[in-house]
């Protein structure tokens, strides 16, 4: 009886574990075209109406809680509001974010960079349900227009690009998703280099691609971007914040903070590049 | 028989699955603490495997693992991969488990969250996510761990109840019992 329940135990285990590397296997090789990406846009789509709804109501509480895990800034903020103002502070709360959203509105209807690349203008929905990727989801898919690996902006520069889409939602992979990376040029001297991510780091490393590198602390840097590239040419990524270079080190280590953070942007520009 | 999935056992499992889901998707992501969250359906796996048994466990931490990937950039049934054979492993162990305390569930929750962790960074590297093996992503699998631990107080006494082959929740079965 034992030994029959064991074997029983045993089958269970692997045929779970030969249908989950099929499908890893599946899944690997079909993209968004095979099974595994069909499937995976149907319950995305599926789950939409889903999320917006569970967003619109838990928005309060997401900003509470927000409050509760950034308890000094919003202490230090609460200080200066009550000596501003003296005035009842959930109104001032809400008032700063229906300003904060006109003014990203604002900002992505007038982008001062890619002016020429038309764009669908996305709200932010949910973040990643995981643990191990820097995503986002918008509010739009290929429904919209939107393919992956098309750029994303806010207003303030370079977000990142698309990863997976379906018909009315699509994932945004952040620059500082370890999975991303942009080259990037020096305004200032033209320098080149890699900006690659790291999820936890405030500031992202830069790996320049020349011997002798010519960065400095407060340089902009935008994406180096070609026609055929993933990304269209002098879009704003960050500023230098820091270069070091020890004697005897063969490569100089910069590091740049990134313009757009998605923590607190709610409206994006997804870029349809290559222009259709 | 303990453990018989019927027809209304698998309801109550498949309405829990999607009840989990859809915190997991909504909810959940606007709890982040420290930048990780917590993976509600391998806990409720993990609980399921420690009451009931590692075949009921694998077999829910599969379909949660499998749902969940449908929301990630990554392989699908990587996360399937990594709950199934985690709550099996921990449904193995389950025996071993012989004075049961307060501190039990949220212990398990944690260890499950180590070890789901590390089997999904160590299969993603090994299927071509070559991004997930990196010295970041231990301290990503000891706080999700940690977080993992805290839910295991709500979600274990959930999990349990919806899983329990008489209806009731509250009645004796196999496995381990906390006093």
């Amino acid at each position: 009886m034992a030994e029959h329940r064991s074997n029983r135990r045993r089958t269970i285990l692997i045929l779970l574990v030969l249908t989950s590397i099929t499908l890893i296997t599946l899944d690997t090789r079909g993209g968004d075209t095979g099974i595994g990406g069909t499937v995976r846009n149907a319950a995305r789509d599926a789950f939409a109406p889903v999320q917006s709804g569970v967003d619109d109501l838990i928005s309060p509480i997401g900003d509470w809680w927000d409050g509760v895990t950034r308890a000094g800034d919003i202490k230090r903020e609460n200080r200066r509001l009550r000596r501003e103002l003296q005035a009842a502070q959930g109104q001032v709360h809400n008032a700063r974010a229906a300003l904060r959203e006109i003014e990203q509105l604002k900002a992505i209807a007038h982008l001062p960079f890619a002016p020429t690349i038309p764009g669908v203008d996305a709200q932010i929905v949910v973040g990643s349900p995981g643990n191990f990727e820097a995503t986002v989801s918008v509010n739009k898919g290929s429904d919209d227009g939107l393919a992956p690996d098309m750029p994303v902006v806010s207003g303030r520069g370079l977000l990142g690009k698309l990863g997976r889409v379906s018909g009315r939602r699509a994932t945004v992979v952040l620059l500082t998703d370890r999975d991303s990376g942009v080259g990037v040029r020096d305004v200032r001297s033209g320098s080149t280099g890699a900006v690659s991510g790291s999820p936890d780091a405030r500031m992202q490393t830069l790996d320049p691609f020349d011997a002798k590198p010519d960065f400095k602390v407060g340089d902009e840097v935008v994406t180096i971007g070609s026609a055929l590239g993933p990304f269209p040419a002098d879009i704003p990524v960050g500023r230098v914040v820091a270069v070091h270079r020890r004697p005897g080190d063969l490569r100089t280590n910069v590091s740049v903070a990134l313009y757009a953070d998605a923590t607190d942007t709610e409206f994006v520009r997804i870029l349809q590049w290559p222009v259709p | 028989m303990a453990g018989a999935v019927t027809v209304v056992r698998l309801i109550r499992l498949t309405l829990l699955l999607v009840l989990l889901v859809v915190l997991q998707t909504t909810i959940v992501p606007h709890l982040r603490v420290a930048g990780v969250v917590p993976d509600l359906g391998l806990v409720a796996a993990v609980a399921m495997a420690v009451r009931y048994g590692p075949e009921l466990g694998a077999s829910f931490g599969f379909a949660a693992g499998l749902a969940t990937d449908l929301f990630l950039q990554t392989p699908l049934g990587l996360a399937a991969l990594a709950f199934a054979l985690t709550a099996y492993a921990v449904g193995r162990l389950q025996n071993s488990l012989v004075r049961p305390a307060w501190w039990v569930r949220p212990a398990i929750g944690a260890g499950a969250g180590v070890l789901a962790g590390l089997l999904f960074v160590g299969f993603g590297a090994v299927v071509g996510q070559d991004q997930l093996f990196a010295l970041h992503s231990i301290r990503t699998i000891l706080l999700a761990a940690v977080y993992d631990g805290v839910v295991a107080l709500v979600i274990f006494p959930l999990a349990i109840s919806v899983a329990d082959p008489r209806t009731g929740g509250a009645r004796g079965a196999t496995g381990y019992s906390p006093s």
